[in-house]
């Protein structure tokens, strides 16, 4: 028996003594039905015909900075939110912070070096309420050209 | 009729005893009879549910109980009353004249004599009532009435055999000191076989269900652990034979009170853990198996300590079912522990629980079995090895009932489960080693604690054996008043740990005060050995010695106040500075604040060391650290001042401060004495040497005859030390 | 040059260790059990990694590796640093090594050797394990196995490089503060309140009510972000890991090459006229002007005496004072962290009784963990006993000083505990604060006697005066477990007196351990009285 076994010990207890009252020391929730109503990414820069809404990211995303944060709108902002996240490509990972409504598109260096175009879908998997952003790394020399 | 009955027995009885001449075919015969006594007994136990067992409330307490207690009474209350404690003390006492046959016990002899007797003429006289309270009817002819006849009459004739016997060798009244030990038997002995009913007779349903926790379950909790200290305390000090009928009679009650309950459906059958644990114990204890008894020992306690702690009865706390509980479960906790405190069985060595844990898997395996087989025809669940009891409490079920195995044959469903019981059963054997380490550390507590009354036991001799040796005088005058100014050692031997060889052997010497006494020896020779005993370091072994004459040994405070002593390893405390240093050792040897500054200015000024005693000891070099020593051995001024090999590793100017300091010293009329490897040294400086080769006192010579003589002391010194060495080669 | 640093290496290696014997038996053994445990950690990094990214969601990429490397090596930089700092600066070998004909820089670069190889062996634990089970997850290719078999030996380079950098000017601030006792104590009291203030700041970023899922998924969420930045901040590391993911191939590995050649000729250039001083002044003592006016004062009590004497030690030995006790200075962030996140936490009634229950079990662990001075109270006397044994008097009374000195310093610093998790955690009862404060008192000053009881029965006098350290001392490890012991004993009872009492739980929680102290401190004067004056040396 060290202090260094005694120390393990303490923080082994400490985090049982944790979940110890997480799952069977604590009351239950009060449910909440309320649903949500709309659900919207109002950070873009541009959309199409189809209302489709577009991010340039060539400036934000770098070999050196490699996130993105989508930020989303809820109405009503006390409404029980189930979000589900996906994407349009393996070379991003999707994390969900539903505290403060956002979304962190990680993108790998893969997918950066490639300037892959990325679509990422929010939906409430409640309502099925959804909505879609498009992630491109746009270069000066493309635009988009309306249909005629 | 039934009293001719009774002097009928008895008289054919006597006859037969009295037959048999011989003392050793007495003895058998008692023997014969007592176990006789008990199978007629054991007879009417299992085949008896008595009538007075359902008398409720005969004290009228119980006034919440919606049962009309009198039409449950089968006498009077102050004949009920009676009743049941005269089958109390048939019980008591039945089992004392059982068991002294096989322990001569003299306090058994003499209850069972008395009490006996006194019991058996009242049951007698009492008969009808008795056969009311086994069955509620008075048929003298009935085969319970002759059962019962035959019972009281061998009952009393072993009784009143006792009682010539106690008579005739003039032990009828006891000794004073007796009658206390006599009447903690009798308390005891009543309450180890109390009716389980008795409670329930008198006061009805009283109390709560000691369970979860309660003041009443708390209770329960504590009392076997007080009742295992009480009769350990109480016992401890008898000899073995009366710890052998402790145990024989608490593991005889054990089997009695269990057996109080009918037993006859399978539900009923003992083979819970606990309830085994009543017959392995009892055959254990008569027959000496050590298998039986060491399985009670890890398992059974194990099982009745879980029974009290978590019980699984629902009635009230005077209820019979909860005082069959206690009753069994205490037993099975109290009585393994108790035989092994008592020594009546040995403290467990691992075969043990090695044949434990063989046995348990026997029982474990039966269990399961019968458990299986039985459920065809009753509900039962041995060991809570069937039912979901245990998984349930636990929140497990699946574990059980995911898992099975289920077959059938003979038109009877075995059902198994595996993993559960699986499970169960390795738990089980881990909690039995579990308990072998807590058994561990308890036996060396035990073993501490009676080291300790050991201990203090001899401290407390010892200054007897001082007082008596001062024969009359104060403890703080000399053993030896002669010996004021010298140190005297006589056939001083010293041997280490359990070494059988002796470091110094059979040393004597005297050092009178004005010289400077040297110790001259080899590496290894006994010359630090020898001055840590002087000083006090270490024990001595045999022989004694005496510092001014204060005994080292006997009056050591008063010796070590008289020495000043120079260590040969200058260990000193170095985050303190000189100066806090010497104040230490002054304040250690009590001495007072003005000498200590005027001894300490000087003896720094001789030493060269005043500019340095406000520094840290950290700082100083090896040198001064030993000149730092040499003042604080000096700061009481003692009359004796020892010196180990002071000069190893000094300077030719410290070497000459200190020896320059002895010589003052002893000029002083006080002692020095210091030993030292170097010849060179102690022919410069000393008066007298004593040399010391292979632990033995080689030769003590005068300096200065030795130079008269012209003797060269290194030669002398060599030719010892050879002299020495052939002794050792011859020895 | 490197023939000599060869011999003082392979000279240092072979006395630390009698493995490194070419051909034996027990060193094909050796590497066999060594081989095994890396395959079987190889395994279960694998499997932790699967879980990151199939159950966690966590993506297992380069950014990954580079945050595991940064903790990783992070932490065996200051490991490593700690080390060498004892190594290079006050290692008991340098008076031989530096006797002998080698020049002073040939020895630092033949202690950093020593130090490498240990790095090395220690590395392929971890290593091993994280590369290959990256590798596996991640599908990736040849050359990422081969740029593992250099890099192996390549990293503890860099980890031993910078640690022997920084060890020079931090042991060159170690030898200051030494010389400043009081400046050390201060500084120390600042970095300990500070780790403080920042846990309770930290910490109160938990948004409260605490709801362990939606904490959980935040925390999961915070770590991953976490991981992606902290990783463009790994410098070397972070260079590694693009290397490994094949990213800029030539380039990283090309830097990584001169980073290695740069940490080795900085390290060569600086300690050719630094190490020596440096070494050779921590070895020194200073003797410093005292006042000579200062006079200690005459003790009036044998009591007095030995209590004067253990303060006065306890002042100049203020680090041995903090490692003895540095357990007990994890108390009040621990109380702090745990209580606030349970207070957190919507509790019910049997979540309130479990708070409780963990809160006695966690600060008696704690609080008991750092009685070894106890433990070891007799044998820090080493030979100094002699002169205890020489006393004309009861000498005993040295033990109930420094029983006094220990129990004075734990309550104190249990009691600031409990003061500044009272006022950092408002909502907390304050009764139970305090009736769990004399709870804890009673039980460790128990522990204390016991711990005390068991140096006195064993002492290793002896062993402690040829070493001057007690590692490895049986009574520390007897006192940690008793104290386990209690601990475990006390939340059994608490279980009964707050889940099953009830009312009266905290009466018989003191009762109980004021039974205990009663019985302890009974045993203890009989052992004293009884085996005191059988001590020898």
């Amino acid at each position: 028996m060290t202090k260094k076994i005694l120390l393990v010990l303490v923080l082994v207890f400490s985090i049982l003594s944790i979940i110890l009252i997480a799952v069977w020391g604590t009351l239950p929730d009060q449910p909440n039905h309320i649903q949500v109503e709309s659900l919207i990414i109002d950070s873009y820069d541009e959309t199409n015909d189809d209302g489709d809404k577009f991010k340039n990211v060539a400036n934000i995303v770098t070999e050196q900075q490699n996130i993105y944060t989508i930020e989303y709108v809820v109405n009503p902002g006390n409404a029980n939110l189930d979000i589900g996240v996906s994407s349009t490509s393996t070379g991003v990972n999707l994390q969900v912070d539903m505290a403060d409504n956002k979304v962190h598109v990680l993108f790998s260096m893969e997918a950066i070096g490639a300037k892959e175009t990325i679509t990422i879908q929010i939906k409430d998997k409640n309502t099925q309420i959804s909505d879609e952003i498009t992630l491109w790394f746009k270069t000066s020399d493309v635009i988009i050209v309306p249909d005629i | 009729m039934n009293l001719l009955v009774m002097f009928a027995v008895i008289g054919i009885a006597f006859f037969i005893f009295f037959c048999s001449k011989k003392t050793m075919e007495k003895d058998k015969t008692l023997k014969i009879f007592s176990v006789l006594l008990f199978l007629v007994y054991l007879f009417r136990l299992f085949t008896t549910q008595d009538a007075l067992n359902n008398v409720f409330n005969v004290l009228l307490y119980d006034i919440e109980t919606p049962i009309n207690s009198e039409d449950t009474w089968l006498f009077s209350p102050g004949m009920t009353v009676f009743i049941l404690f005269l089958r109390w003390s048939t019980m008591a006492s039945m089992l004392w004249i059982i068991i002294y046959p096989f322990f001569k016990s003299l306090s058994l002899k003499y209850l069972g004599a008395i009490f006996g007797t006194i019991t058996g003429i009242l049951n007698f006289i009492f008969f009808d009532q008795h056969l009311i309270a086994f069955s509620n009817n008075t048929d003298l002819w009935s085969f319970k009435s002759i059962q019962y006849m035959i019972e009281t009459a061998l009952f009393l004739f072993i009784a009143v055999v006792l009682l010539c016997d106690i008579i005739q060798k003039k032990e009828i009244i006891p000794r004073k000191k007796e009658w206390l030990r006599r009447l903690m038997i009798i308390i005891g002995s009543f309450f180890a076989v109390m009716p389980q009913t008795l409670l329930y007779n008198l006061f009805g349903n009283y109390g709560e269900v000691p369970d979860e926790f309660t003041y009443s379950h708390l209770f329960v909790i504590a009392f076997p652990f007080l009742l295992m200290f009480v009769v350990y305390y109480v016992t401890k000090k008898e000899n073995q034979i009366s710890k052998d009928t402790i145990i024989t009679y608490l593991a005889f009650a054990a089997f009695t009170q269990y057996f109080y309950m009918r037993r006859e459906t399978l539900e009923a059958l003992p083979l819970h853990l606990c309830n085994t644990a009543v017959l392995l114990l009892l055959l254990a204890v008569v027959f000496k198996i050590n298998q039986f008894f060491y399985f009670s020992y890890f398992a059974n306690v194990l099982g009745a300590l879980a029974a009290i702690l978590l019980p699984n009865y629902s009635s009230d706390l005077f209820t019979f079912s909860v005082i069959h509980y206690g009753y069994n479960h205490l037993y099975a906790f109290v009585i393994p522990i108790l035989a092994v405190a008592l020594h009546t069985f040995p403290r467990p060595v691992l075969k043990h629980m090695y044949k434990a844990i063989l046995v348990f898997s026997i029982y474990y395996v039966s269990v399961v079995f019968l458990n299986a087989w039985f459920n065809n025809f009753a509900t039962v669940d041995y060991f809570f090895a069937y039912s979901d009891f245990l998984t349930d409490m636990f929140g497990v079920k699946e574990i059980q009932f995911n898992y099975m195995v289920e077959f059938t044959y003979n038109g009877l469903t075995f059902r198994f489960f595996w993993l559960f019981q699986t499970l169960y059963f390795l738990i089980f054997i881990l909690l039995m080693f579990t308990s072998w380490y807590v058994y561990d550390a308890l036996f060396q507590m035990a073993d501490q604690h009676s080291r300790l009354k050991a201990k203090q036991a001899l401290i407390k001799l010892d200054h007897l054996k001082l007082l008596k040796m001062l024969d009359g005088r104060m403890p703080s005058e000399p053993m030896n008043p002669g010996g004021k100014d010298m140190i005297k050692i006589s056939h001083f031997s010293k041997k280490y740990g359990q070494s059988e060889r002796f470091a110094v052997k059979d040393f004597s010497l005297e050092v009178k005060g004005g010289e400077i006494f040297g110790f001259l020896g080899h590496n290894g020779a006994g010359k630090s050995t020898t001055i840590k005993s002087i000083v006090g370091i270490q024990s001595i072994t045999e022989g004694e010695i005496e510092v001014c004459g204060y005994s080292i040994k006997s009056q050591p405070l008063e010796a070590k106040l008289r020495i000043g002593y120079v260590s040969d390893n200058h260990a000193v405390y170095e985050k303190l500075t000189g100066r806090e240093y010497i104040y230490y050792v002054a304040d250690l040897y009590r001495v007072p604040k003005e000498t200590r500054d005027e001894r300490l200015n000087i003896l720094a000024e001789k030493l060269a060391l005043s500019e340095a005693i406000d520094q840290m000891i950290k700082s100083y070099s090896h040198g001064m650290k030993q000149k730092l020593v040499v003042i604080a051995s000096l700061i009481h001024e003692p009359p004796v001042w020892i010196l180990d090999e002071p000069l190893t590793g000094l300077d030719p100017i410290s070497s000459y401060q200190i020896k320059e300091i002895m010589r003052e010293h002893a000029a002083k009329g006080n002692i020095v004495f210091f030993s030292s490897h170097v010849i060179e040294v102690v022919e410069k400086i000393c008066t007298k040497i004593a040399v010391i080769t292979q632990g033995q006192l080689t030769g003590i010579y005068d300096i200065n005859v030795l130079k008269d003589k012209n003797i060269s002391l290194e030669e002398l010194y060599m030719h010892g030390i050879n002299q020495g060495k052939r002794a050792a080669e011859y020895v | 040059m490197f023939e000599r640093i060869k011999i003082l290496t392979l000279m240092q290696l072979s006395n630390k260790s009698r493995l490194y014997v070419k051909g034996s038996k027990r060193v094909y053994v050796h590497i066999a059990i060594r081989t095994a445990i890396i395959i079987a950690l190889t395994v279960i990094v694998s499997l932790l990694l699967h879980v990151l990214k199939n159950i966690l969601f966590i993506p297992v990429n380069e950014f990954l590796m580079i945050f595991i490397l940064i903790m990783t090596q992070g932490l065996n930089i200051i490991v490593s640093t700690i080390g060498l700092v004892s190594d290079l600066y006050h290692s008991k070998d340098n008076q031989i090594l530096f006797s002998l004909a080698a020049k002073n820089d040939e020895i630092f670069f033949s202690k950093i050797m020593v130090t490498y190889v240990n790095e090395f062996v220690r590395n392929l634990f971890i290593l091993i394990p994280i590369f290959v089970g990256f590798g596996v997850i991640s599908n990736l290719g040849i050359l990422y196995y081969i740029s593992l078999i250099f890099l192996i030996f390549l990293l503890p380079i860099i980890s031993v490089g910078i640690s022997s950098f920084i060890s020079m000017p931090f042991a060159s601030f170690l030898n200051y503060i030494k010389r400043h006792n009081l400046l050390s104590a201060i500084l120390s009291l600042i970095v300990i309140l500070g780790l403080f203030y920042l846990t309770t700041l930290l910490v109160q970023q938990i948004p409260t009510p605490i709801r362990i899922v939606q904490l959980y998924n935040r925390f999961v969420v915070s770590i991953t972000i976490a991981i992606q930045r902290i990783a463009q901040y790994g410098s070397i590391y972070t260079v590694i890991g693009k290397m490994l993911f094949n990213y800029h191939y030539l380039r990283n590995l090309l830097i990584l090459v001169g980073t290695v050649l740069g940490l080795i000729a900085i390290n060569y250039l600086v300690s050719k006229p630094v190490y020596f001083r440096l070494m050779s002044t921590s070895q020194e003592n200073t003797v410093r002007k005292k006042d000579k006016k200062y006079k200690p004062v005459e003790a009036t009590s044998l009591f007095i005496t030995f209590l004067k004497k253990e303060f006065t030690i306890a002042r100049r030995s203020l680090n041995e004072l903090l490692s003895n006790y540095a357990l007990l200075l994890t108390l009040p962030f621990f109380m702090f962290v745990l209580n606030y996140i349970y207070m957190g936490m919507n509790r019910s009634s049997f979540g309130n009784q479990v708070v409780l229950i963990m809160n006695v079990i966690i600060t008696l662990l704690i609080a008991t963990g750092s009685n070894t001075a106890s433990a070891t109270a007799i044998t820090t006397e080493g030979y100094e006993f002699v002169l205890l044994k020489t006393a004309p008097y009861n000498t005993s009374r040295m033990a109930w000083a420094k029983i006094t000195f220990n129990f004075v310093f734990t309550t104190l610093m249990i009691a600031l505990s409990f003061f500044l998790f009272s006022k950092a955690l408002p909502v907390f009862p304050k009764q139970d604060i305090w009736l769990l404060f004399l709870f804890v008192i009673f039980v460790n000053s128990g522990h204390i006697l016991w711990s005390f009881q068991i140096d006195l029965l064993t002492p290793k006098l002896s062993d402690y005066a040829s070493t001057g350290s007690i590692a490895n001392n049986h009574n520390v490890s007897r006192s940690l477990s008793t104290g386990l012991f209690l601990a475990f004993f006390f939340g059994a009872m608490a279980i009964i007196a707050f889940i099953f009492i009830k009312e009266f739980g905290w009466t018989l929680m003191l009762l109980l351990s004021a039974v205990f102290l009663a019985y302890r401190f009974h045993t203890f004067n009989s052992y004293l009285n009884a085996y005191f004056d059988d001590i020898e040396y």
